[in-house]
């Protein structure tokens, strides 16, 4: 890996030229996570709870087995993906690591992929300590914030779950259809703020449709 | 001025707040509060609108949205839109509304005149006035039909405002704010229940702020304001008004309509005109009250005719007079109320006509106390007027019809009973039932989590609406895990019985033929429901579909008991027998809008962008779809370039230089674990156990029965770590399948794999200069013998890490570069840029098509879910000794036989001429009639540049064999046919020299 001042800029998908994308009205607001560190983690057969385990030694964050739940230290959250998946997500300048630097702590919690001898498909030959597979996913995604007031009506008109206070709060996380598009939905606190990730192809418009259900909220004073 | 039939006081409306609106170009005035019916009521205007067959002079029926006959034309330009009920229309200042159906005026309508050509438009006219000549049914009375059919004209301009979809969950709905509704609502939320209220009108209370209840000592209106204040005060409810619900789904989903904007001119802005809701409620309490019912006499549709309750409503709510001088008509006691209420209102009631022998005797006291004549026994004939009412002819019920009485009025308030709302209950799957005591149908047994009360349920007594809202509430709470707490019913201060009696059909005055209109709004009378019956089309079902009674935009609200009432007697057979048509969702007439919501246009679907994007842009590149993807298609440079110019060029700079494209849209896997190999060796039908780290191998994969699935290469990065790609259209189908896979077929598999193609950025560099090209940016050696043709290998391209994979699409020496998506363009435009003297040029995917072909690389058109790997050349790959999906199918004896549509390469024969995708390949000798003719099909053309003639590939039977045969291609839907030459489907460089270069 090349130092820190080395690598390029990284331009963000939802601007041209690198703009910052912002909606900001009083009780609602819509802003880029730039430049996120986001990278999956696939545990292999049986060994989903030692990954976890692992995952949160690593990081001195709890990681859940369990669905829909997120673990956060305030600055990196460890998401629950899926069946044998977790999404770990933060931005490198303010979690203080190096680019790269979060991929190689997981990759170390996971250790190192064993040889698989004559293939055998009994399980036998795994090395022990070969937890999961790490995976790179920082520049296939864009997170956006929603925050504010009124965030839970901008969701209502773009997604089916349930976000009643009573159904859905902090550490809490969907991997849903919002706006017809796949995104992932992190509550982050009461306010409420969510944290939307969305494949990086789609992110305008997925932007657009959020920004979009922001607008009646523009006159609000 | 104007607004001569407003009361003295009385009313919801705010007299204070004048507004200006239009009819038919000429100006009124309303107050706040209005409906542009009792708008048009206030200042005299009982005309509004024509019928839909006959053409008939139609005014206003009810003062909800039941309404049949006052459907007009609102708002003009793009904002027009027809078929609205003038009884739901909020009015704003500067309404403009227009009466429909009607040529050249509302007053003189020409078509009227079909009027007396009745005779010849009973029920079922179209099947049977326009039999002969046959040679007419389509070029005339299709034609002339078609014309005259339709209601209203919708505006052709793009609609101007925008709609929501959105979406709420709940344990408790209920529906309609009346005082059943209300109590509902208020009982399940202090039991701590998330509760959702809607009713359709912009003020809770339902019927009571039509009628003078009081309850609790207080009037009806003020106990509905503190139930709001109340519920407004709890953060566990949700409440929203001008919202109708119109369909109750399975699973308990509902879906309503709020009306965001529609009582104002313009929506404020960001605000959408309409929003859709979809809920999602444990339980539903339906609370939608009831509708009155027309009766059905001769001349009933006349205007001036109305719903006694809807009368009651104007005078109470509105503070309008329908009329001066009033007759009620009725079968049962709740229209006396009409005549009191009118009365008080300062209206002249000329006379109470009760079909009942022997009437209620406190209202017959009450009546007498007023002075108001009563009439029993007896029901209106006809009503008679031009235009509208002047004056009815009473009958009695005994039908003693030939010495009619004739009462001058201008109004007619009648009632013909009252039918419980069951709709959302008959759309939520239940069937309802018949109950004797009201004469209509009740909520029978539920099929979902919902229950009807008050008047929806046929309780039309105040108390027992007040009461079985409390009950409804406390257990909808209950039954959705809240503990629910005893809450008093509100008392109900004035009460009375209902005491109906059937009173279906008036008798005519003299017996003579009146048009008696049981459906108002589709013009059938009691006379179609006879022809009907009579002709055969005595089930409910039929007879709906054959005089289409019920099938306007109103769903039959006021039409329907009548009608199957009429059907029943004309079956000699009691009503429950006959039976009840099925509700259907939208119980309101829903624009098309709030359906797509907000995807319309840009949103009408999501767009996938690369990271070149913006650059293609800039560019001026044309770009295709894939999918979701946008792709560059092809980079005009100068003006009038042609999609021919540009993809010839950019083949040619390929051929001969070096160019790049942007192939980000591919399909990348990323697969790791200790059975990863053994896993691709079961998915791909080549081997893969032994695929050496930093190789890259050519794939295909079979459907399980047989059929070539998807084609890509898959690199050994390391040991256990695998990178497939896949076509961009089966990106996420091969993902799918190979989660199928591992998750129930080989769960044992120790294999894990996600998709990457976000991740990152490719780029194909190709042509016999892309090494020399890379050589100036990559920092590994990549010569020939350290970077063989099908190697893989991690880099920096200058600061940007990479992988560089030695593949080619194009035929060419060339490479694949992947770069992380957010270092995508520059990774890009250094490319571009990295080499002066080059003059690296770029392409899009005319030209990737174009150099495929030449090459012979089959593609989407070719792996057509119909084609086997032996079909498509490929089965040289296959392994047949090891297990892979699909192989056992495969090897069926149709799909290895003879006669098969094999993959060939055509050569056109005629200069200057292309082969078209979707010619037919046939024996010269044979001319095409039918498709058994043709000998399979053209699937990818393009003109070749290296080969100065059109060339294609496509599926010919048993072509492999065939190469050096002279056949047609043949176009039947242009009569083209075009000479070619089938030959191996690798054009150029078969022996693969270049990619190896």
């Amino acid at each position: 890996m090349p130092d820190k001042q080395d690598l390029p800029v990284r331009v963000s998908p939802l601007l041209p030229s690198n703009g910052d994308f912002i909606v900001d009205y009083k009780n609602v607001r819509l802003s880029e996570r730039k430049a996120l560190t986001a990278i999956q983690v696939l545990s292999f057969n049986g060994k989903h709870a030692d990954a976890a385990a692992a995952i949160a030694a690593a990081l001195g964050i709890k990681c859940s087995t369990r669905p829909g739940i997120v673990n956060s230290d305030g600055k990196t959250q460890v998401c629950w993906n899926g069946p044998n998946s977790w999404l770990v997500v933060c931005s490198d300048a303010e979690a203080g690591r190096a680019p790269g630097e979060l991929f190689k702590v997981l990759q170390d919690a996971m250790g190192e992929l064993g040889a698989t001898g004559d293939l055998g498909t009994t399980g036998d030959l795994v090395t022990t300590g070969n937890l999961g597979a790490v995976v790179d996913q920082s520049h296939g995604r864009c997170g956006l914030r929603l925050s504010g007031l009124h965030a839970r009506r901008v969701m209502a008109k773009n997604t089916a779950i349930d976000l009643h206070p009573r159904a859905f709060g902090p550490g809490q996380c969907a991997m849903t259809s919002v706006a017809h598009m796949n995104a992932t939905v992190i509550q982050v606190d009461d306010t409420p703020t969510y944290d939307l990730f969305v494949i990086r192809s789609l992110a305008r418009s997925f932007a657009h449709a959020i920004e979009h259900a922001c607008h009646e909220f523009e006159s609000e004073q | 001025m104007g607004q001569q039939f407003r009361t003295s006081s009385s009313g919801q409306i705010d007299r204070g707040r004048i507004l200006s609106f239009t009819f038919d170009g000429k100006p009124y005035q309303g107050y706040e509060g209005d409906t542009l019916a009792s708008a048009l009521l206030a200042n005299g205007v009982r005309l509004v609108g024509r019928s839909f067959k006959y053409h008939r002079p139609r005014g206003i029926q009810t003062a909800g949205s039941e309404e049949p006959n006052a459907i007009v034309e609102l708002r003009t330009g793009p904002r027009k839109e027809p078929n609205t009920r003038a009884t739901t229309i909020e009015l704003f200042d500067g309404l403009v509304a227009n009466s429909q159906n009607r040529w050249p005026s509302l007053s003189f309508d020409i078509m009227s005149i079909n009027n007396l050509f009745s005779p010849l438009l009973s029920a079922g006219f179209y099947y049977k006035t326009f039999m002969w000549p046959p040679s007419f049914w389509t070029n005339v009375y299709e034609h002339v039909i078609r014309r005259a059919a339709g209601l209203g004209k919708a505006s052709t301009e793009p609609d101007p405002d925008f709609y929501e979809q959105c979406h709420e969950h709940c344990d408790v709905l209920v529906v309609g704010a009346g005082p059943a509704g209300l109590s509902a609502a208020l009982a399940a939320a202090r039991a701590e229940a998330r509760v959702i209220l809607v009713d359709e009108h912009p003020r809770l209370g339902g019927s009571l702020n039509d009628e003078n209840y009081s309850i609790n000592g207080k009037a009806g209106s003020e106990w509905v304001d503190e139930i709001h204040a109340q519920l407004e005060e709890m953060d566990n409810v949700r409440v929203f008004t001008r919202t109708t619900l119109f369909g109750y789904y399975d699973h308990n989903v509902v879906a309503a309509i709020e009306k965001v904007s529609d009582h104002m001119p313009v929506p404020h802005q960001g605000h959408p005109r309409q929003r859709m809701w979809t809920f999602y409620p444990g339980r539903v309490v339906i609370a939608t009250g009831a509708t009155e019912r027309p009766l059905v006499f001769g001349n009933n549709d006349m205007p001036g005719v109305m719903l006694a309750s809807a009368a009651r409503a104007y005078v109470n709510r509105y503070g309008v007079k329908p009329g001066r001088r009033a007759v009620i008509a009725t079968n049962n006691n709740d229209a006396y109320r009409t005549a009191i209420d009118l009365h008080h209102a300062g209206i002249n009631i000329t006379a109470v006509v009760d079909s009942r022998i022997q009437p209620d005797a406190a209202l017959v006291e009450e009546l007498e106390s007023l002075s108001i004549r009563l009439l029993t026994g007896s029901t209106v004939g006809s009503a008679e007027g031009h235009q509208q009412v002047s004056y009815v002819q009473i009958v009695t019920t005994q039908g003693d019809t030939l010495d009619p009485e004739r009462i001058d009025c201008d109004l007619v308030a009648c009632s013909g009973g009252w039918n419980p709302n069951v709709h959302l209950h008959s759309q939520s799957g239940a069937k309802p039932v018949y109950d004797d005591s009201i004469l209509s149908f009740v909520p029978g047994k539920s099929r979902q989590s919902e229950v009807s009360v008050g008047a929806a349920n046929g309780s039309f007594s105040l108390q027992d609406c007040l009461a079985q809202g409390v009950s409804a509430g406390t257990q909808a709470a209950r039954q959705t895990g809240f503990k629910s707490r005893k809450m008093a019913v509100a008392r109900a201060d004035n009460e009375g019985d209902y005491a109906i009696e059937a009173l279906w059909i008036s008798p005519t005055p003299y017996n003579k033929n009146y048009k008696q209109f049981v459906d108002q709004q589709n013009d059938v009378k009691a006379s179609d429901v006879v022809l009907a019956s009579q002709e055969g089309f005595d089930s409910v079902e039929l007879l709906k579909r054959y005089t289409t009674q019920g099938m306007a935009t109103d769903q039959g609200k006021t039409s329907n008991v009548n009608a199957l009432a009429l059907l029943a007697c004309q079956r000699g057979e009691p009503l429950p027998e006959v039976g009840i048509t099925t509700f259907r969702p939208p119980y309101v007439p829903v624009a098309m809008g709030v359906f797509a919501g907000h995807t319309v246009g840009y949103d009408f679907m999501p767009v996938r962008r690369t990271a070149i994007h913006d650059w293609n842009t800039k560019q001026g590149a044309v770009f295709i779809e894939a999918g979701l993807w946008l792709r560059a298609r092809y980079y005009p440079q100068q003006p009038g370039d042609t999609m021919n110019d540009c993809y010839i060029r950019e083949t040619e700079a390929t051929r001969n230089n070096v160019a790049i494209v942007d192939v980000t849209s591919l399909g990348k896997i990323d697969i790791q674990g200790p059975d990863a190999a053994e896993f691709l060796n079961r998915l791909y039908i080549n081997n893969w156990l032994k695929l050496p780290v930093g190789k890259v191998r050519y794939g295909a994969m079979l459907r399980e029965d047989g059929m070539v699935f998807d084609d890509g290469t898959t690199s050994r990065l390391e040991e256990n770590h695998f990178f497939m790609t896949t076509t961009t259209a089966n990106a996420a189908s091969v993902l799918a399948h190979m989660e199928q896979y591992h998750q129930i077929e080989w769960p044992e598999l120790d294999v894990v794999f996600c998709s990457v193609t976000e991740q990152w950025t490719g780029i194909a560099v190709a042509g016999p200069n892309s090494r020399k090209l890379l050589e100036q940016v990559i920092d590994i050696d990549i010569s020939n013998e350290a970077f063989p043709f099908m190697s893989v290998g991690e880099c920096m391209m200058n600061n940007i890490p990479a992988r560089l994979f030695r593949i080619s699409f194009s035929g060419e020496l060339a490479y694949e570069i992947n770069v992380p998506a957010d270092y995508g363009e520059q990774a890009w435009l250094e490319l571009l840029e990295a080499d002066e003297e080059l003059e690296v040029s770029v392409y899009g995917t005319e030209a990737l098509g174009t150099m495929r072909i030449e090459k012979g690389h089959v593609a989407g058109s070719e792996l057509d879910g119909r084609t086997t790997a032996q079909d498509l050349g490929l089965e040289g790959m296959a392994n047949r000794a090891k297990h892979f999906i699909g192989k056992h199918n495969s090897e069926r004896p149709l799909l290895v036989g003879e006669g098969r549509l094999q993959v060939v390469g055509l050569k056109s024969l005629e200069p200057e001429r292309n082969l078209r995708i979707g010619a037919h390949l046939v024996d010269p000798s044979v001319k095409l009639e039918t498709v058994s003719q043709s000998q399979g099909h053209v699937t990818a053309t393009t003109y070749s540049p290296q080969l100065g003639c059109g060339i294609a590939l496509g599926l010919l039977r048993d072509g492999a064999s065939r190469h050096g045969e002279q056949i047609e291609a043949v176009f039947p839907l242009d009569d083209e046919t075009l000479k070619v030459e089938v030959c191996h489907p690798v054009f150029i460089d078969p022996e693969g020299e270049l990619v190896r270069a």
